[in-house]
């Protein structure tokens, strides 16, 4: 604890990530090929959840369509790959963060003119959309085989599933320590006001369906980021990537881990993707035993698991300097 | 005259909430609007600050008309409002709450990498508008523990932090005991007063109307009946009658 204290609280957060980064980058020296793969996964669908989470969140819009931008970064790398021939991961990770920025920021354009639940339904419309088009351009997209996606390269070294981890490593910490900037930044705070009460929002004059507009883009091109992750990862694109199921997976994530709190999300993801991966590996009712753990877990921690966490420690340590008159 | 309302209506259905009505406040002034419940008040303070567009009649602010421009670019040309019941960020701290409009008003609210309270003008601003509203003492708590009073306000204070020229306040003592309407009624004043700033207080006690105001406007049933100074309106027999009486 002393040495907690010598330490000036703005290092918290550089210390933090440094260790997180140390951690993230030897875990290949002594994990196995497959929990590299499975961390890699936790990692994507953690960087997914937390660009979710801008929306859902911090601004409080509820979108039952994520899975569309994880779609269109998945597919942009997988068909550009696969079709076009196009190697240098380099080139596909800026081409997938430019489509979801185009097609988040199209799609949300027309979104934030509507409310609650009109919002979430045109959301899901919108992902149902691309679930169909991902089966119809046939030719394109293979339909429901989808693609498979051969390794790409980054600068020139074969991007195989340890080069690949390490990269999204990297990018989650970036993006992490952004989310952090953004969340904190005035920014951020617009979107929280707006989340909290929409309409005074608009009375100190915030373009409330602008900001929206904003958040929207941007959990799209997170979304779009975790996508291009997830292509090489499996060397395979197909369209339940788009499917309603799939947006769902986002939305508990968030929600197990605690969509109020910053690092929930990636709590979320972590759990979910080795609770997914271990139950699979004893049940085929996967998807049962999946839905009943996470009605287990919102029964239990209804602020989900960190913030559920968070409020049993301020409660039981920090009650005294909470409750101030 | 900061603010022209001229032939200004509004009906919901068969309801003339607010029924083509012509005024006008100078600069600098206090003026409250009283009126039985039902009157049109909010409606009308609605109409002004963008919620509700009219429909027919113009609204002059500064010469310019803003009617059916939406309330975020009201706002930002100065004019502040406040609610009925309090509409603040339940979920921040009072000194977020307050913030926003900061960022806001300063254009700063696309800035997204740099940490909200590294802005040391605003910090500072935002700090002496909640000493000014008595809350400075509470700025690092979560305004859903805040008691009543203090989240009127708030709200108020926010509406304050937009640096505006005209605010529009709608019962800024509803739901506060009798004993703190005093207090709160004396903490908006001296806002008021100390910003410079022109007000419209919508407000039921007539106390409190004939202290602050510098002119009071009575409306009934979408209408104006009766207008001018306190001592004017004190003797008024008919406006007495529509206040006591309700919905006559
Ligand atoms: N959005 C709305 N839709 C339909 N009717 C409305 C709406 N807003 C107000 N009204 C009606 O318009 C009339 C004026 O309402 P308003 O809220 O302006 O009164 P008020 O003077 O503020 O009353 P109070 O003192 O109770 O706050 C009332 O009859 C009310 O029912
Ligand atoms: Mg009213």
């Amino acid at each position: 604890m002393h040495i907690l204290r010598s330490i000036p609280k703005e290092y918290y957060i550089p210390i933090s990530l440094g260790l997180l980064f140390l951690f993230l980058i030897s875990f290949p020296l002594i994990a196995s090929r497959y929990l590299i793969f499975l961390l890699s996964l936790a990692l994507i669908y953690a960087i997914w959840a937390l660009g979710y989470n801008f929306l859902f969140g911090y601004t409080g819009l509820l979108s039952f369509g994520h899975a569309a931008y994880l779609g269109v970064g998945a597919y942009t790398v997988g068909l550009l790959i696969a079709r076009v021939g196009i190697k240098s991961f380099e080139i596909l990770f800026l081409a997938a963060v430019l489509t979801s920025l185009g097609i988040s920021a199209l799609i949300g354009y027309l979104c934030v003119k509507y409310t609650e639940v009109y919002f979430a339904l045109l959301t899901l419309a919108f992902g149902e959309f691309f679930y169909a088009l991902a089966f119809k351009l046939y030719d394109i997209t293979g339909g429901s085989d989808g693609v498979s996606v051969p390794y790409p390269y980054l600068f020139g070294y074969l991007m195989d599933t340890k080069l690949l981890y390490y990269v999204v490593a990297v990018l989650f910490v970036i993006l992490l320590y952004f989310a952090w900037k953004v969340v904190n930044s005035p920014f951020g705070k617009t979107l929280q006001a707006i989340r909290e009460d929409p309409v005074k929002a608009e009375f100190v004059g915030i373009h409330v369906k602008r900001y929206q507009w904003y958040s929207f883009i941007l959990s799209g091109v997170y979304s779009g980021i975790a996508g291009a992750l997830y292509a090489p990862l499996f060397a395979h694109i197909y369209p339940d990537l788009f499917h309603w199921t799939t947006s769902g997976e986002v939305l508990f994530v968030t929600l197990i881990g605690g969509h109020r709190m910053f690092l929930g999300p990636v709590l979320g993801a972590i759990i979910y993707a080795f609770l997914r991966s271990y139950i699979t590996a004893y049940t085929i009712y996967w998807p049962f035993v999946l839905g009943l753990s996470v009605a287990v877990i919102a029964l239990i921690f209804p602020n989900g698991i960190i913030g559920s966490a968070y409020s049993f420690i301020k409660e039981r340590y920090f009650s005294k300097t909470v409750v101030s008159k | 005259m900061i603010l022209r309302v001229e032939d200004l209506a509004k009906y919901f259905g068969e309801v003339r909430a607010v029924d083509h009505i012509t005024f006008g406040i100078d600069s600098g002034t206090i003026t409250s609007i009283v009126g039985p419940n039902g009157a049109g008040k909010t409606t009308l303070i609605n109409l002004i600050s963008g919620a509700l567009k009219p429909d027919s009649g113009d609204i002059y602010y500064n010469n310019i008309n803003i009617k059916g421009m939406p309330p975020y670019k009201i706002s930002k040309l100065g004019i502040g409002r406040s609610f009925q019941i309090p509409h603040i960020y339940l979920n921040l701290t009072t000194l977020d709450n307050v913030l926003v409009s900061l960022y806001s008003i300063k254009g700063l609210t696309r800035s997204m990498v740099r940490d909200s309270y590294s802005f040391k003008d605003e910090l500072s601003r935002a700090e002496a508008i909640l000493n000014m509203f008595g809350l400075l003492e509470k700025k690092d708590m979560y305004v859903y523990e805040l008691p009543h009073g203090d989240r009127k306000l708030l709200d108020i204070a926010m509406a304050f932090a937009l640096n505006p020229k005209l605010v529009l306040l709608d019962e800024p003592t509803s739901g506060v005991s009798s004993r703190e309407k005093r207090r709160v009624m004396k903490i908006v004043d001296d806002a008021i007063r100390e910003q410079g700033v022109t007000a419209l207080i919508v407000e039921h006690d007539m106390d409190i109307v004939f202290s602050y105001s510098d002119k009071i406007i009575v409306m009934h049933q979408g209408k104006i009946i009766a207008e001018g100074v306190p001592d004017e309106i004190k003797g008024d027999k008919t406006v007495e009658s529509v206040l006591l009486g309700g919905e006559t």
